[in-house]
């Protein structure tokens, strides 16, 4: 059933800054098969969207790929010049940002986003037929087609988030990175949202990475969801075992660290301490001072990150070697 | 004239009361429909100016220094011209330098400033250096030097105000650029694929235009001034031309006669029209960027 459509090895992002490189994302080896949607969770500052913006290449400066490779449908993403990277992006690979507030050209109608996304990558459609495929598309979204000359702020942010998703559509993208979707709706909407979202990748059949650090959100629509921890995946696996029987004490304590209407005020845990300044990252595995099963081992040596148990990739010396 | 004056405020204020714009109420703001009705009136005076003018203004109309009369509202000069005509004929010469200077400065600064902020790098620098230069300079001195260099004439008027006033668009749009640059609608655009030169003109260009509008008003003010600056050193049009700075010039030194009126009515129409556009450039300032409204 898995065709791969992005594969990731080794890839590593720095941002140097005045006091020190920063490792934003470090070694990461990941595959994303067509049609699933894999969840990304993760604290703040943990590396998450650095690790989508470096899939688009479009990391802020400083941001650079420092080393590995971004396999996109068969071609190393990396070794692509910047032309040709253009042309996949909105049209292969598009992305889906957290504020819909902000996300859309103030100055442009919705109508005029549609027409030129299409336009951009088929400059042989006409302005007319854009607008009807335009049309079509906000409608397919539940926005009344007649709206398609609205401007944004005519629009409610459900409304402009669904824009930015019918941009993200417009060209039957094989992967779709989801960028905080719903970070700034409110939970009505954000529901209606997964709804829809959930919806039209069945629908479509999309591949879509989902990054959040919401884990309702990815229990509500991943297929598979991957940890990060301080620019490192921690743990990948499907969903249900992921939550059922966590194997990583990193994810255990995110999990438990869920407020969560079942739980008694004893089992709500938090986990003490923070993420490690990632300037000058503890050595070793780089939970192990916050880690509850932290070994003398875990101090010195990192953990690789490999397959534990069958479809279930842990980096964690509680696994053997 | 006087009549004109008297009814279209009246008219305007009518029409724009109770008008909302953009949630602003017009005539709340101080800067209202008046201003506007004044360039107005300036603009229509400089096109209809051989009908309302009384008398030729280059060819002597009366005795020299006649007070202000019925038959020479505002007197007459040294050589018997009536100051009134002088000042409408004045008003073309005038609005034309300071039109031409700014759609000049309009012309070189907001590309280079939409370029310089988006590229970056070397060639920002670069710019910014030369413009900050510039900018650095004393606004009429550099005027004057270049004038001087390039000689009379409006044109050459023109392009010395216009030089002295490109610095004041490249760093707005500069700037402006910059910021917008980094707004999420431009990494949106840049994620769904769109070129270079789309976000640069479709992005971040309209999103300027409302700064870039106010500014465009605030500089015909300030070139007004700096016109008749330039008048009034001498490195005007034609001497015989009428001009309101170099008028002030050859009236200045009557005012010891006790001789008023060559210096204040040119003096005071300088004031009143940079003021008009100033006053406009805020009020539009105001209807473009709401958030700055007093509501």
């Amino acid at each position: 059933m898995s065709e791969p459509v992005l594969q990731l090895h080794n890839l590593s992002v720095d941002y140097p800054t005045r006091v020190g490189v920063v490792r934003g994302v470090d070694n990461v080896s990941m595959t994303v098969n067509r049609g699933e949607v894999l969840g990304l969770v993760g604290e703040s500052g943990c590396g998450k969207s650095t690790l989508g913006a470096a899939i688009m290449r479009l990391l802020r400066p400083p941001g650079k790929i420092v080393g590995g490779e971004i396999v996109f449908n068969g071609q190393d993403l990396i070794k692509l010049d910047k032309e040709a990277m253009r042309h996949l992006r909105g049209a292969h690979i598009s992305m889906i940002f957290q504020d819909p507030m902000t996300c859309l050209n103030p100055l442009q109608r919705v109508s005029d986003h549609v027409v030129e996304t299409i336009q951009t990558h088929h400059p042989e459609v006409k302005k007319e037929e854009a607008r009807e495929q335009a049309a079509k598309l906000i409608d397919r979204l539940g926005i009344r087609a007649e709206r398609i000359d609205d401007y944004p702020h005519q629009l409610s942010g459900g409304m402009r988030q669904r824009v930015m998703i019918g941009l993200a559509l417009a060209l039957n993208a094989d992967l779709i990175i989801a960028d905080e979707p719903t970070t700034s709706l409110d939970v009505i909407v954000e529901a209606q949202f997964l709804d829809q979202l959930r919806d039209l990748q069945r629908q479509f059949n999309l591949t879509i990475i989902l990054i959040t650090h919401n884990i309702g959100v990815v229990a509500e629509l991943a297929d598979r969801v991957a940890v990060m921890y301080a620019g490192k995946l921690m743990e990948l696996a499907d969903v249900f075992p992921l939550f059922d029987d966590p194997l990583h004490p990193y994810t255990r304590g995110l999990l438990n660290s869920v407020p969560n209407i079942n739980l008694t005020e004893d089992n709500l845990q938090i986990m003490s301490g923070s993420p490690p300044d990632l300037i000058d990252p503890p050595p070793g595995c780089k939970f192990h001072p916050r880690c509850p099963n932290a070994m003398e081992r875990c101090k010195t040596q990192e953990p690789p990150f490999k397959e534990v148990q069958p479809g279930r990739w842990a980096a964690c010396w509680l696994y053997g070697e | 004239m006087a009549q004109v004056a008297e009814i279209q405020p009246g008219l305007l204020a009518r029409f724009l009361r109770g008008r909302k714009w953009y949630g602003t109420e017009w005539y709340m703001t101080v800067t209202g429909g008046f201003i506007v009705v004044f360039i107005v009136v300036l603009t229509a005076l400089t096109f209809l100016t051989p009908n309302l003018a009384p008398y030729d203004p280059e060819i002597r109309t009366g005795d020299p220094f006649t007070s202000p009369s019925a038959e020479h509202i505002f007197g007459t000069d040294q050589l018997g011209r009536d100051i009134f005509s002088r000042i409408i004929y004045g008003a073309q010469i005038v609005l034309q330098v300071a039109l031409l200077s700014a759609t000049l400065s309009f012309i070189v600064g907001v590309p280079l400033g939409l370029v310089s902020g988006f590229l970056g790098g070397k060639l920002d620098r670069l710019l910014s250096l030369i413009m900050d230069s510039i900018y650095a300079f004393p606004g009429l001195i550099l005027a004057i030097a270049l004038a001087a260099l390039l000689g009379a004439g409006v044109l050459n008027m023109s392009i010395a105000i216009a030089t002295v006033y490109v610095p004041t668009f490249f760093r707005l749009v500069r700037g402006q650029v910059l910021s917008i640059k980094e707004e999420m609608y431009v990494e949106a655009a840049r994620s769904l694929g769109a070129r270079g030169r789309t976000i640069l003109w479709r992005y971040i260009f309209p999103n300027v235009i409302p700064s870039i509008v106010v500014v465009f008003s605030l500089n015909i003010a300030d070139a007004i001034i700096t016109e008749a600056g330039l008048a009034f050193v001498g490195l005007g049009v034609d001497p015989s031309k009428p001009d309101w700075g170099y008028d002030i010039y050859r009236g200045r030194s009557e005012l010891v006669g006790g001789r008023w009126w060559p210096v204040t009515f040119p003096g005071l129409a300088i004031a009143l029209v940079a003021l008009g556009f100033s006053m406009f450039g805020e009020g539009l300032s105001e209807i473009l960027n709401p958030r700055l409204t007093e509501v």
